[in-house]
């Protein structure tokens, strides 16, 4: 039941919620998003590292006619993504601007989302999966299209529901696969881990498994929805749009991708395509940061870069790898949620989101400069930040694959500094563009930050804590 | 010795009973049918159209009770009249499928016949006629009475398109829809012929047994099946025999629409499943090639087409296409779960369909049906409740879970990849991805910010047939076991358990 708890509870908020007065509806938001993360926290506490099997799990017949089950669970993979997404969900609606047209349909949608997510990371039943995998993506797709940013939103947001959905239903395809062709007729994952098809048919399933991960996630060449979606996006959607959806691409690759085709061998190797990929997408998404001007588009593609990074190293196939990616899909929904609240702040104060049009904040706005410059040194993987740990282990893991990987997606930690610096620079330093008035960041913001940040020290200096719990893995298949 | 000709001299009144038991529901709404036109008749005119809608409704009520009944307590399907009608439990699913959406049918028109000041009574007994057709077409065992019951659903058709007789378009309808149903019928009947001609009976369990795998080299069998497989794609209004659909749709009244969008193509699907699945199991390859064939082309045409349509009532004729093609996969794979999967899709698709053409109707004003983009615009103002079930209907169509199209077509892809039609699944899949596009598009007007204020008023009868739809349309997607269970008992009597 706890479980169940984590993802209904913001369900049932979002119901309650999206009929309540707007002015209401930030506080009773941010009321039932702590609850949730009180929820999966405790669950957190009381999770046992080392423990062979999913913990918490439940299992109700669903659809008894084709062994559809109701499986909720939790392992060393999920419950960080649950605690994230979880903990997002509270800073978003935090973040959100009380004076948000239509506050209460706003907070409502955003907690249907958490909501869909929380479902994707702890469904054990690959239908169940698949559900709460294409259900989020209504609240996302009206999220994006009724408040969104820019002319048109509403094109953004369907071009985004239509990439997504067409990597999505194919899936479909793979999951009534995955039920026919094992012959045992089950969606349970963690039975499915068990019973691998044919390599042929294996190379079927995971390449329309793969295809919706590498859109969702998204990999190279499969992002071109990527930057229309974030620049339209409201900055508290991004928080759990970037933060955590993204994630959810790359948990599929892991959960589902990894464990159940343990050899996709057929025209060719998926178990080298995909890491290749991956490092395409390292260096791509660098590249078009450096040539970004908009600094909101300019963080969408070095999130593209960053999750090339933990793709590596999922597709290590080493214990390394795998855990560097986990605790780098922590990492970076937090980095990249600080980002794009920074950003989106300085844009406020600034009048304009290109980064050449401003210069020298710094002097009139110190303590934003201060917080901006921790953050970017955590994006772009300075030791003692959480960054620096988690990129580490995926390239150590890639190079135990294949030193080559590891070689090329590093080049990705050497652009970082680039378009992460200059961002700052151009921003903050130099001589003062214009006349801008003194206007440091609020209280309430710098509140809003200091989780975040003190996250980012805590996990840097500290990435054990995490890691020992990662040992508890539901699965076979994993490389444990 | 062929049961036609067959002269039974020691028919009983004991056999006349059990015989009619089996047909209780047509029976009973038959008889209502002729109250009904009683009614019209004897009371005054101001009050014959209320009294004639209550009659219709008590009786689909009847009808639906008595379906219920027999299938908790019945015994099951006998044979009854010599092989020409049943009762089992395939034909107490349609029953009971047909009996609810007459109920939502005359729900809905009763205000909008009002609004457009036709004629009351009529309306709701024809729609009772089409109604009994549709029963019939379920129970039929008989080539005889599958035609009977396919005949008695189309005439009554007919005269309901071109209900609005002021209307060129209305006319127009009636008379594409009289012509080209004629045609369809007259194939139907020239395969069955053929069949009759090859079997020696028109009994569809006897053909069963007497055409086996060697007749597939029998050329008039295989005429015979291509022709009525021509009739029935014509009736379920799948490409490439659809260009009727979307005229008809278009200039049929808006209740008449949603009726024949729903009811006549679970219909067809009956008799689709009854004459081929039932009675042609050992020449289902020939049969299963061509209905692949139309299938496909079905869901290609069907969602390609709807996205350039600008006219509501149009798009959904196109979406009605592509539904049959993916319904036609779940006949196509057969065997239980291939069969119960379509059961399934046929009943929930009643709701979402319905649904979606309800809020349209409810749209119209007195001068004539309002089936423009631009007619949704604002209606999260104008009437939320409307709104955000129209947005269910439309993502349902889409098969966004957790919603029942979701599911239906979880079932009918998953009986559909078992039985080797993966290709014709992924081909379903792509083009459901493309379906997503028209169905959003829907939603745009109806949730963009607009300068668009006034009401757009619903009777109780028509909330409640909204409400019903909206919930049905997630409820039994939430927890599809027990429609997907009842559409397994129903497929048993054709697929075998």
């Amino acid at each position: 039941m706890t479980l169940t708890v984590i993802w209904l509870l913001p369900l049932v908020g979002s119901g309650l919620i999206a009929f309540i007065p707007p002015r209401f509806a930030k506080w009773l938001g941010v009321v039932v998003a702590l609850a949730a993360l009180a929820v999966a926290a405790g669950v957190a506490f009381s999770f046992e590292p080392g423990y062979r099997g999913y913990q918490y799990s439940e299992a109700v017949p669903w659809i008894p006619q084709l062994r559809v089950f109701y499986r909720l669970g939790v392992d060393g993979i999920s419950l960080w993504l649950v605690v994230l997404n979880a903990f997002l969900t509270v800073v978003a609606i935090l973040a959100t601007p009380i004076a948000t047209r239509h506050l209460n349909r706003f907070v409502a949608l955003m907690l249907a989302m958490s909501a869909g997510l929380a479902g994707v990371f702890m469904a054990t039943d690959l239908v169940l999966f698949y559900v709460f995998w294409e259900a989020m993506l209504i609240p996302a797709y009206f999220l994006l299209w009724i408040f969104g940013e820019g002319d048109r939103p509403a094109r953004a947001a369907l071009k985004f529901v239509l990439y997504t959905l067409a990597g999505s239903l194919l899936m479909l395809v793979g999951v009534i696969g995955e039920y026919v062709f094992t012959g045992k007729q089950t969606f349970d994952l963690a039975t499915l881990a068990t019973l691998a098809p044919s390599p042929s048919i294996q190379f079927g399933l995971f390449s329309v498994f793969a295809l919706a991960f590498a859109i969702k996630t998204p990999l190279f060449p499969f992002h071109s929805w990527l930057p229309d979606a974030y620049a339209a996006a409201p900055t508290p959607m991004l928080i759990t749009f970037a933060g955590v959806m993204g994630k959810a691409g790359a948990y599929g690759f892991l959960r589902i991708a990894v464990p159940l085709f343990p050899e996709p061998v057929g025209w060719w190797d998926w178990r080298w395509v995909v890491p290749v990929l991956a490092v395409a997408a390292i260096i791509w998404g660098a590249l078009m940061a450096i040539a970004q001007r908009d600094m909101k588009l300019l963080v969408a593609y070095s999130s593209v870069s960053h999750m090339g990074f933990i793709v590596l190293g999922i597709f290590s196939y080493n214990v390394q790898g795998q855990q560097g990616a986990i605790l780098q899909m922590v990492n970076h929904g937090i980095i990249i949620s600080a980002l794009f609240l920074i950003v989106a702040w300085i844009s406020d104060r600034a009048g304009t989101r290109d980064r050449s049009a401003m210069a020298g904040l710094a002097a009139r706005m110190p303590v934003m400069a201060g917080v901006f410059i921790v953050v970017t040194l955590a994006a772009l993987g300075l030791p003692g930040l959480n960054s620096f740990a988690g990129e580490f282990m995926t390239l150590l893991g890639a190079w135990q694959r294949a030193p080559a990987l590891a070689l090329f997606g590093a080049i990705g930690l050497v652009l970082a500094p680039v378009y992460m610096l200059r961002l700052f620079q151009g921003v903050m330093q130099g001589p003062p563009a214009g006349p801008v008035p003194r206007s440091d960041i609020y209280i309430g913001q710098l509140l809003l930050l200091a989780p975040l940040v003190i996250l980012m020290f805590v996990i840097g200096l500290d990435p054990n804590a995490l890691t020992s719990l990662m040992t508890s893995l539901g699965q076979a298949g994993l490389a444990r | 010795m062929s049961p036609l000709l067959t002269v039974d001299l020691t028919y009983t009144w004991s056999q006349a009973l059990a015989d009619l038991s089996q047909i209780a529901a047509v029976a009973t709404l038959t008889g209502f049918f002729l109250f009904a036109i009683v009614v019209d008749l004897v009371l005054p005119k101001h009050r014959r159209g209320g009294a004639v809608a209550m009659t219709a409704v008590t009786g689909f009520a009847f009808a639906l009770a008595t379906a219920a009944y027999r299938w908790v307590y019945g015994q099951g399907g006998a044979s009854a009249y010599h092989g020409f009608a049943t009762g089992d439990n395939f034909a107490l699913f349609f029953e009971i499928l047909f009996a609810t959406l007459g109920i939502l049918t005359v729900a809905l028109s009763h205000s909008y016949v009002r609004k457009r000041g036709l004629l009351e009574s009529e309306f709701h007994i024809l729609i009772m006629a089409a109604v009994i057709g549709m029963m019939v077409l379920g129970s039929a065992t008989s080539l005889v009475t599958v035609f009977l019951g396919l005949e008695l659903l189309s005439i009554a058709l007919y005269i309901a398109c071109g209900f609005v007789r002021t209307e060129s378009r209305s006319q127009e309808a009636a008379a594409k829809y009289l012509l080209v149903g004629g045609f369809a019928s007259a194939f139907v009947l020239y395969g069955m012929a053929l069949i009759y001609g090859g079997a020696g009976t028109t009994v569809i369990p006897e053909i069963a047994k007497r055409l086996d795998a060697t007749s597939s080299g029998n050329p008039l069998i295989i005429l015979g099946i291509v022709l009525m497989g021509v009739g029935f794609a014509f009736k379920v209004s799948a490409a490439p025999f659809h260009m009727w659909t979307p005229d008809v749709y278009q200039g049929a009244p808006l209740p008449v629409t949603a009726f024949m969008s729903v009811g006549t193509k679970a219909a067809a699907f009956a008799m689709i499943v009854r004459v081929f699945s039932g009675g042609l199991p050992h020449l289902a390859p020939e049969w299963q090639a061509l209905l692949a064939f139309v299938a496909a082309t079905s869901m290609v045409v069907g969602n390609l087409m709807a996205i350039a349509q600008t006219s509501l009532k149009r798009l959904l004729a196109y979406s009605g296409v592509a539904q049959a093609g993916y319904i036609l996969i779940g006949v196509i794979a057969g065997g239980q779960s291939g069969l119960s999967a379509v059961l399934y899709y046929l009943f929930v698709y009643m709701f979402m369909n319905f649904g979606a053409f309800a809020v349209i109707t409810l749209l119209a004003g007195p001068e004539g049906d309002r089936d423009r983009f631009s007619d949704l615009e604002g209606l999260a103002r104008r009437n939320p409740v409307m709104a955000v079930l129209m947005s269910v209907f439309m993502l349902s169509l889409a098969g966004f879970p957790p919603s029942v199209g979701f599911f239906g077509k979880l079932f009918l892809f998953t009986a559909g990849v078992s039985a080797g039609y993966t290709w014709l699944v992924v081909l379903a899949v792509i083009m459901s991805v493309v379906s997503v596009f028209y169905y959003v598009r829907v939603l745009v007007p109806v949730w963009t910010a607009s300068a668009r204020t006034d009401r757009v008023p619903a009777s109780i009868s028509s909330q409640g047939v909204l409400w019903l739809s909206g919930v049905a349309s997630v409820a039994l997607g939430v927890y599809p076991t027990t429609v997907l269970l009842l559409g397994q008992l129903g497929a048993n009597p054709i697929s075998g358990p």
